[in-house]
């Protein structure tokens, strides 16, 4: 399958998303005008920034061994979660998505004026945004797939649940994500790091979820930024 | 109220201009640096970690009243050395070798200098030499370790290791911390504590060192 940079992606960075990575985690909580000001300003400052791009492929999977994915090409994905959720899929969409640089070094210029609550409240407007770019992509792969009656499993990325970090490697080998300015450190961990890498299945047979809660499908209950919707 | 209790609750408030306003002001009437620094600023920070702790305030009210407390300081830190004044204690601080995330050990800094302690930040991708060397140096007690993901927290381990090997066992306490660092993992590598958030981390430091 080709690969295909995906361009024009609209993003949303949605208040309440933002908020809740700051810790406020009931819908509706009432701010104060201060703090109100601080979000409106980093999400403004947050869409003047961002650089959102994607990068797209779709891979055949071979055969199911184990807890072991094994894919055209040789290449092998190891994840009980992973195996689990695509047991049925024939193929495997990957995407690497990123909002560039731009915003995380102006977070870290904020940090280092002592601008605190401007900073860590745009690092959020930051980490919202490049999910909704993964949403994006997530989506455009559902519309894709439905073309022709495929469905789409649950978005799963390496580092999450049981699904080992070091299966970058894997995803970074089948997508040139250098082309859009993405690059795996030795330690897998993406530069810039507002980047998602993520893997979904592609089968007639899936249960078909498209876009759904991802961390539906990771065993970390205790994690703090764990979506409950 | 005293003026010092002044002092405390607009830090509380994170009302910045207002702190170095207040801060000046206690200066100019010969109050003594450490007394300001102590009962004003700190302890306005101490009520702020507290409520935080307590869910009564979220991230964004914590960083407001750190920049409330940063304007008191600025007027403070040139007198503190004159003063006499020390900080209550030195902690090395940084993200392990090849791990770039600096958000979580950024508000941990934040908090550990909002309570009076001197932070020798390392930054990022710090390999276990930097850690021994930084305690060398400055002569710290303590060194805090963060890292975000799987593939970076062995060196947590490592870098324990070097220290012992540098002959620091017991001399030098560890604390870690991180998205998916554990209790468990602290007690499986030997950490002397584990903190999950920026306001425990300031409690688990000074037990460390016997300060509470």
């Amino acid at each position: 399958m080709a690969i295909e940079v995906l361009e024009g992606i609209q993003v949303n960075i949605e208040d309440s998303e933002v908020l809740r990575l700051q810790g406020y985690r009931k819908r509706g909580q009432e701010l104060t005008a201060v703090i109100q000001d601080i979000l409106d300003k980093a999400i403004g400052e947050g869409y003047r920034l961002i650089q959102p791009k994607a990068i797209y492929t779709e891979v055949k999977v071979e055969e199911l061994e184990g807890e072991e994915l094994k894919l055209e090409n040789g290449l092998t994905l190891r994840g009980k979660n992973a195996v689990r959720a695509w047991k049925h899929a024939h193929h495997l969409g990957v995407a690497v998505c990123t909002i560039g640089s731009a915003l995380e070094e102006r977070v870290s210029e904020l940090f280092l004026q002592g601008e605190y609550p401007a900073a860590l409240m745009l690092d959020s407007v930051g980490s919202v945004a490049v999910e909704s770019v993964a949403d994006y992509a997530n989506y455009f792969i559902c519309q894709r797939a439905s073309t022709s009656a495929i469905r789409i499993g649950p978005r799963l990325s390496p580092g999450y649940g049981k699904w080992e970090l070091t299966d970058q490697r894997v995803l970074f080998a089948l997508l040139p994500a250098e082309k859009i300015g993405v690059q795996l450190t030795e330690q897998f961990l993406m530069v810039p790091r507002k980047s998602i890498s993520f893997c979904v299945g592609m089968g007639k047979e899936l249960a078909g979820e498209g876009i759904i809660n991802p961390c539906r499908h990771c065993g970390m209950k205790g994690c703090k930024y764990r979506r409950l919707a | 109220m005293s003026e010092l209790q002044v002092i405390a609750d607009n830090v509380i408030e994170g009302q910045a201009d207002k702190v170095r306003e207040l801060t000046q002001a206690a200066l100019d009437r010969g109050i003594k640096v450490e007394e300001i620094l102590n009962e004003g600023l700190i302890a306005g920070m101490g009520m702020v970690g507290e409520k935080f702790k307590r869910e009564e305030i979220y991230l964004p009210e914590v960083l407001f009243a750190a920049r409330a407390m940063k304007a008191g300081m600025g007027l403070l830190e040139p007198l503190l050395a004159d003063a006499g004044v020390e900080s209550l204690g030195k902690i090395v601080l940084g993200t392990v070798q090849g791990d770039v995330h600096d958000i979580g050990k950024n508000l941990v800094t934040i908090m550990l200098k909002g309570a009076g302690f001197e932070v020798i930040d390392l930054g990022t991708d710090t390999p276990p030499q930097r850690f021994v060397d930084a305690v060398k140096e400055h002569q710290a007690p303590i060194v805090g370790m963060s890292a975000l993901v799987g593939t970076t927290m062995p060196f947590m381990k490592t870098t324990i290791e070097a220290l012992e090997e540098a002959g620091m066992k017991g001399r030098v306490k560890t604390i870690i911390g991180g998205a998916i660092v554990t209790q468990d993992y602290a007690d499986k590598i030997g950490a002397d504590a584990y903190a999950s958030d920026a306001a425990t981390a300031v409690d688990k430091v000074k037990r460390l060192l016997g300060l509470s």
